[in-house]
C-alpha cells in the first residue's frame, strides 16, 4: 500500500474559507479513491492547510486496481451464429469484451440462448487514474467568491493556483490544473524560509518537509500552538487572562503558517473610553485579543498574533508597530467620541431624513415615525395591568418613546459611521453620557440585541418594546412592498429579524402576542406573515431550544399567537408525552380526526354542537360523552390559568373511557341518525380538547 | 515560482526615508520593473484607481505596466487638521500590471525591501479585501496587506471595469503613503512626517508644513463654504455635456453604422471580403481615433468630485443619493464602453 499525497499552493486564500475548502478535498479525494477502487482496508485519510496551501494525504493506497473479471451477455445466439458461422454481430461482441470467438459461451435465459462472455478487466494503475481524475475534483471547490486571472479566463479560483504537488510515496503523479503541473515540489513560509522550492523525497515526508521550513500544515496543531502562546504571553502580567475567543482563535489560525504570539500594551488613558469601542478596535479590526484582570475588568494590553518568528530583537520593532497602529486607532475613538458629543442625539434626529432605511420606505426619519406609533401601541396595550395586580409589566411610556426617537440617531455619529458594528452601543452610551436618562440608554443600547439567538433579549420592558416595534415594523413594511424573504436569499435580514421578534415574545414578561403587533403596526390580514411567524416560532422551540418537532408541531396546529403560551403548552406536553395514558390518548385521537376528516370528505363538514342523548345506542358512548362534558369545563378552567400539565394530565384520564368506545362502538354505520350523532360526539370532543395542542400530531409508537 | 526578494537596495536603518525619498524609492523600484512613470492626473479623483491611466487603461487587451502618485481628494474625511491620522487629501501610490507577473505579489515584498522595510524584522499578511467602486461599475479580489498591524497596501486583481469584464486582467497595488510614511519614520501624526531634509543643513520641511494648511482650508470649503446651489449647477452642466458627446459618439460610431458601410460597398458590386478594411470603414476609424472619449471622461471625473463635495455638504437626500451615483455609473460605463469601441476601431487599422 501507498501514500498518496496532493497539494495545491495558492496565493493568500481568505481565512473564512480555508476550512471547508480543506474539507472538501479530503472528501473529493476520498470518495474518487473510494470510486476507483483503490483505497486499502486500513486506510486513512489527513487533511492539511494554511493560508498558501490545502493538502491531503491518503495513507493506504493501493498501486493499481485490482483486475476483474465481468460477465458479459451479448446479442441472441440464433443472431451471432448462423449455421455455426459466426456472424458479424459475434464478431462486435467478442471485440468489446475482449476475447477470441471461441471463447463466447452460450448461456440459457427464461428469453432464450444468449451469446455470453467473461471479459478479463485489467486494473489502471492509481497514478494513471488520480492524473486524469484530480484536475476536476480540485476544480469542483466550492468557493464563495472567485476570480479570473490567466488571459482568455480558462479558469475561475479563489485565487491563483501557484504549485502543484501529487505523489504516490516517492514517484510524482503528473497532475495539471489551471495551466500548473504537479511536481514533487512545495514552499516554505514566504520570509522565513523565502521563495526556494523544498523537495518532498516521499509522500509520507509532507508535514516534516514544511515544519521544517517554518510551516505548520496542521490546523490542530497550529491553534494549540496558538492557545498555548496566547497563555505563556499574559503569564507575564500578573493576574491576567486572555479574553476567550473561539472565533477569533479560529480567524488567526487561518491566518497564519507560522504563528507565534506577542503581548503589546496601551496607555491606561484609554481605558476611559467605553469598553465596547477598546475591544471592537482590538477584536474586529485589529484581531487582537483582550486581556483582562481578575475582577474580568479590561487590562491595557492586547495580544496579537503573527505569521513569523521574529528575528532576534526584532519582536520589540513589531510590538511597537503594533501599540502604535492601535493607540491611533483609539486615538481616532476617541476624537470621534469628543466630535460626536458636539451634536446632541436629540439635535441629530433632524439629520436622519438623510439617512436611507430602503429607497421605497423612506429614510431613518420616517422609519422612526413608523416605529414611534408601533411603539406607543405596544405600550399602552403591555402596560394596560400596571398597578391592577402585582406582578403586571410597567412601561415608563415617556422613557420609551423618547428612547424610540432617539434610537437610530446614532447612525449619524461618526463613531458608528467607523465602527458600524456598534450601532445602537453607541447610542446607548452616548444617551447616557448625555443625560438623557437610564431607562432611556438602555433601551437605545440593547435595541439591536439579540442579534444571534445566544443573545439575551433586551433586560427592561423599555427596551424590549424598543425591539419588538423596530424590528415588527420593518418585516411588516418590507412585506408590504413585496420584499419577504424567498429561499436562501434575505437580504434585508428579516429572518433574523422574525427570530428576534419570537425570541423577546417568548422570554420577557411583555404580554403582547403577534396579533397585538400586527395591529400595532396597522397592518391587515397578511396570510404570509402569519406563515413567516410561524416558521419562526417554529425554529424557535425546534432549533433554539431543542423540543420534539411532531410536540412542537402539535402544539403550533392549535395556535401561534401567543408566543410564550406556546412555550409553556410545549414545556408541558413534553413532560407527558411519554407516559402511557397520555400516548393512547394520543393515538385515539387520531383516529378520531381521521374518522371525521373522512366524514367530511363525503359528506361536509360536522357541526360542532352537542351529541343528542337519545341517539346513543351504546352504553360506551354514552358514558364517554358524560366523562368527556365532566372533565370538559375542569379541563377548560386549567386551560385558561394555564396549568397545561394538568390539563393534560386530566386529558389522559379519558384513556379507558374512549379506548371502550372504540372497542364497542362502531362510528360509520348505516343508520344515518346515529352515525351523525356518534361524528358529532367525536367532533365536540376533538374540539374541546384539541386547544392546547392537536394530538393527532404527536408521533406515537 | 522565482526568486525576486532582495536586499541589496535596503537603505541603512538608521535613516528613515522622507516622504519625497519613499516617492523616488517606489518610483525607481517599479520603473526598473518595466513600469513607465506617469505624473498625476490633474482632475480631482477619489482615488488612484479613478485616474485615466487605470480605469481606462485596464480595458481592453493591450498589456500595461505603469506607476504614478496620485493625490486623492475625499472632501468627507477632512477632519480640519486637527485629526493626526484622518486627511481630505492623501497620497496614493498606484501600480498597474496588466497581465499580472506570476511573481506579482513577491515583486511586492521586494517593494517593501526597497523603501527599507526588512521583512525579517516584520509581521506580513496578506488578508481578504475585496474591492467595490459603485460609482465606476467596477470591482476586483484581492487582499489588504497588514504590515505590523497595519494596513499599507490594497492589492487587487481587477475584474471588472466600467461594467466591462476585463481579459486579461489587471493587478492593482495602491500603497497609502502618508501611512508608510508615518510607520517608516514613527510618528504618531500624520502632520510630524518629514516630507524633505535639506541635504546641507539637515533641516526637516513637515507634511504639516506643506499641506495643513491646505486640510484646514478645504475642509472649511467642503463643509461650509461650498455653495450647493451652485456645486448642483456645475454636476447638471458637466453631465449634460459628458452625456453629449457620449450621444455623438454612439451615433457616429456604433456598430451599425459600420455595416451600412460594408452594404454600401457591397451595392457598388465589389466583393469585400471579411475583415478588410474598406476606405470608408477606413474613415469613420479615424474620426472615430480623433473622438475626445478621454474629455468625457474628464467630466465624469468631474461629476464624480461634484458628488463627493455634495455629499460632504450634507445636500443630498436620501432619494436622491442612489440616483446620483446612478447617474455617475451611467457616464463611467459610457465612456468605458466608447473607449473600448475606439480602441478596437485602432487595433483594426493596425495603428
Amino acid at each position: 500500500m501507498s501514500d498518496f499525497l496532493l497539494e495545491v499552493g495558492l496565493e493568500e486564500i481568505p481565512a473564512r474559507m480555508i476550512a471547508p475548502a480543506q474539507a472538501e478535498l479530503a472528501r473529493r479525494v476520498g470518495d474518487l479513491l473510494t470510486r476507483e477502487r483503490l483505497l486499502g482496508a486500513e486506510h486513512k485519510v489527513h487533511s492539511y492547510s494554511t493560508p498558501r496551501r490545502l493538502a491531503v494525504l491518503v495513507k493506504g493506497v493501493a498501486a493499481a486496481q485490482a483486475d476483474m473479471e465481468e460477465q458479459l451477455t451479448g446479442p441472441s445466439w440464433s443472431v451471432a451464429f448462423k449455421n455455426g458461422e459466426a456472424t458479424p454481430a459475434a464478431n462486435a461482441f467478442a471485440k468489446k469484451a475482449g476475447v477470441e470467438l471461441s471463447e463466447l459461451k452460450k448461456v440459457t435465459t427464461p428469453k432464450g440462448e444468449y451469446v455470453a462472455a467473461t471479459a478479463h478487466r485489467k486494473g489502471r494503475g492509481a497514478a494513471e487514474i488520480l492524473t486524469e481524475q484530480l484536475p476536476k475534483e480540485i476544480a469542483s471547490i466550492y468557493w464563495p467568491k472567485n476570480m479570473y486571472w490567466r488571459a482568455g479566463k480558462p479558469e475561475r479560483y479563489v485565487r491563483p493556483v501557484k504549485w502543484l504537488l501529487a505523489m504516490l510515496d516517492h514517484a510524482i503523479v503528473p497532475v495539471e490544473f489551471a495551466g500548473v503541473h504537479a511536481a514533487n515540489l512545495t514552499y516554505g513560509h514566504r520570509i522565513l524560509n523565502g521563495d526556494k522550492p523544498l523537495t518532498v523525497e516521499h509522500a509520507g515526508d509532507y508535514l516534516g518537509v514544511l515544519e521544517a521550513a517554518h510551516v505548520t500544515a496542521d490546523v490542530e496543531l497550529r491553534r494549540y500552538r496558538i492557545r498555548k502562546g496566547l497563555d505563556a504571553a499574559t503569564r507575564s502580567v500578573a493576574g491576567a487572562r486572555w479574553r476567550e475567543d473561539e472565533p477569533l482563535v479560529d480567524t488567526v489560525t487561518h491566518l497564519t503558517e507560522w504563528p507565534t504570539v506577542l503581548l503589546g500594551s496601551f496607555e491606561a488613558e484609554y481605558l476611559t473610553l467605553p469598553e465596547e469601542v477598546l475591544v471592537t478596535v482590538m477584536r474586529d479590526h485589529q484581531k487582537y485579543f483582550a486581556v483582562e484582570d481578575a475582577q474580568c475588568k479590561l487590562a491595557p494590553y492586547f495580544l496579537t498574533v503573527l505569521n513569523t518568528r521574529p528575528a532576534e530583537r526584532a519582536d520589540e520593532v513589531i510590538r511597537h508597530g503594533n501599540e502604535r497602529v492601535l493607540r491611533a486607532r483609539f486615538n481616532d475613538a476617541r476624537f470621534f467620541w469628543d466630535f460626536d458629543q458636539k451634536i446632541s442625539l436629540t439635535d441629530r434626529v433632524e439629520m436622519l431624513k438623510s439617512v436611507t432605511f430602503q429607497k421605497d420606505l423612506g429614510s431613518y426619519w420616517d422609519k422612526t415615525e413608523a416605529n414611534l406609533r408601533v411603539a406607543e401601541q405596544l405600550a399602552d396595550v403591555a402596560g394596560q395591568f400596571a398597578g391592577l395586580f402585582p406582578d403586571a409589566v410597567a412601561v415608563d411610556k415617556g422613557a420609551l418613546l423618547k428612547a424610540v426617537r432617539l434610537a437610530k440617531t446614532d447612525l449619524t455619529t461618526d463613531l458608528v459611521k467607523e465602527f458600524t458594528e456598534l450601532q445602537g452601543v453607541v447610542g446607548g452610551l452616548y444617551a447616557r453620557a448625555q443625560g438623557l436618562g437610564e431607562a432611556v440608554a438602555q433601551a437605545i443600547y440593547w435595541q439591536y440585541s439579540p442579534a444571534g439567538m445566544e443573545d439575551p433579549i433586551p433586560p427592561t420592558v423599555e427596551g424590549q418594546i424598543l425591539g419588538l416595534a423596530d424590528r415588527f415594523q420593518t418585516i411588516a413594511a418590507m412585506f408590504g412592498i413585496g420584499l419577504e424573504p424567498t429561499g436562501s436569499k434575505d437580504p434585508f435580514g428579516l429572518r433574523r429579524a422574525g427570530n428576534g421578534v419570537v425570541k423577546i415574545l417568548a422570554e420577557s414578561e411583555l404580554p403582547l402576542t403577534l396579533s397585538d403587533l400586527e395591529k400595532a403596526a396597522d397592518m391587515g390580514e397578511s396570510a404570509k406573515v402569519a406563515a413567516f411567524f410561524r416558521e419562526r416560532v417554529e425554529f424557535y422551540l425546534r432549533d433554539v431550544r431543542g423540543f420534539a418537532y411532531d410536540v412542537v408541531n402539535a402544539v403550533l396546529a392549535a395556535e401561534v399567537n401567543d408566543v410564550r403560551d406556546a412555550v409553556a403548552r410545549v414545556e408541558a406536553l413534553s413532560e407527558v408525552r411519554g407516559s402511557e395514558d397520555f400516548a393512547a390518548i394520543a393515538a385515539a385521537f387520531k383516529r378520531m380526526k381521521n374518522i371525521v376528516r373522512q366524514a367530511e370528505e363525503k359528506s361536509g363538514p360536522i357541526p360542532i354542537s352537542f351529541p343528542n342523548q337519545s341517539l346513543f345506542m351504546d352504553d360506551a358512548e354514552r358514558v364517554l360523552s358524560s366523562r368527556a362534558s365532566q372533565i370538559g369545563s375542569e379541563f377548560q378552567n386549567l386551560r385558561r390559568v394555564r396549568k397545561y400539565r394538568e390539563a393534560l394530565e386530566l386529558i389522559a384520564t379519558l384513556r379507558s373511557d374512549v379506548d371502550l368506545f372504540f372497542d364497542k362502538v362502531m362510528v360509520m354505520v348505516d343508520d344515518e341518525a346515529v352515525r351523525g350523532n356518534r361524528l358529532k360526539l367525536i367532533a365536540q370532543i376533538q374540539n374541546a380538547f384539541s386547544s392546547i395542542a392537536d394530538f393527532s400530531e404527536i408521533v406515537t409508537g | 515560482m522565482p526568486a525576486t526578494i532582495t536586499t541589496s537596495t535596503a537603505p541603512a536603518k538608521t535613516a528613515p526615508l522622507t516622504f519625497q525619498e519613499l516617492l523616488f524609492r517606489l518610483q525607481s523600484f517599479w520603473a526598473e520593473r518595466g513600469c513607465v512613470l506617469q505624473q498625476p492626473y490633474d482632475v480631482e479623483v477619489g482615488a488612484g484607481t479613478m485616474s485615466p491611466d487605470t480605469f481606462l487603461r485596464v480595458l481592453g487587451p493591450k498589456p500595461v505596466n505603469i506607476a504614478y502618485a496620485q493625490p486623492s481628494r475625499r472632501p468627507a474625511d477632512g477632519r480640519y487638521g486637527e485629526n493626526p491620522n484622518r486627511l481630505y487629501k492623501h497620497t496614493q501610490f498606484q501600480v498597474i500590471l496588466k497581465p499580472p507577473p506570476g511573481d506579482i505579489q513577491e515583486v511586492y515584498l521586494a517593494s517593501l525591501e526597497a523603501i527599507g522595510i526588512d521583512l525579517a524584522e516584520h509581521d506580513i499578511k496578506f488578508e481578504e479585501d475585496n474591492w467595490e467602486s459603485p460609482t465606476l461599475g467596477a470591482w476586483g479580489i484581492g487582499w489588504q496587506v497588514m504590515l505590523d498591524g497595519l494596513e499599507i497596501t490594497q492589492f487587487t486583481y481587477f475584474q471588472q471595469c466600467g461594467g466591462i469584464d476585463l481579459d486579461p486582467i489587471s493587478g492593482e497595488i495602491t500603497y497609502g503613503l502618508e501611512r508608510i510614511a508615518a510607520f517608516l519614520q514613527d510618528v504618531d501624526s500624520i502632520y510630524d512626517i518629514v516630507w524633505a531634509r535639506n541635504p546641507k543643513t539637515g533641516q526637516a520641511v513637515t507634511y504639516g508644513e506643506i499641506r495643513l494648511q491646505e486640510e484646514l482650508q478645504f475642509s472649511v470649503y467642503n463643509f461650509e463654504a461650498a455653495e450647493v446651489e451652485k456645486l448642483w449647477e456645475h454636476l447638471r452642466l458637466y453631465e449634460a455635456e459628458c452625456q453629449a458627446l457620449l450621444a455623438e459618439f454612439n451615433q457616429s460610431f456604433n456598430p451599425k453604422a459600420e455595416k451600412a458601410a460594408e452594404r454600401h460597398e457591397k451595392i457598388h458590386d465589389r466583393v469585400v471580403h471579411e475583415g478588410e478594411v474598406t476606405p470608408e470603414i477606413e474613415e469613420i476609424h479615424a474620426q472615430q481615433r480623433r473622438f475626445p472619449v478621454l474629455g468625457a471622461y474628464d467630466l465624469c471625473l468631474k461629476c464624480s468630485h461634484l458628488f463627493n463635495l455634495l455629499d460632504a455638504r450634507g445636500a443630498i437626500s436620501v432619494t436622491e443619493r442612489v440616483g446620483v451615483i446612478g447617474r455617475i455609473r451611467a457616464l463611467a460605463v459610457g465612456v468605458a464602453k466608447a473607449y473600448v469601441a475606439q480602441q478596437e476601431a485602432r487595433l483594426e487599422s493596425g495603428k
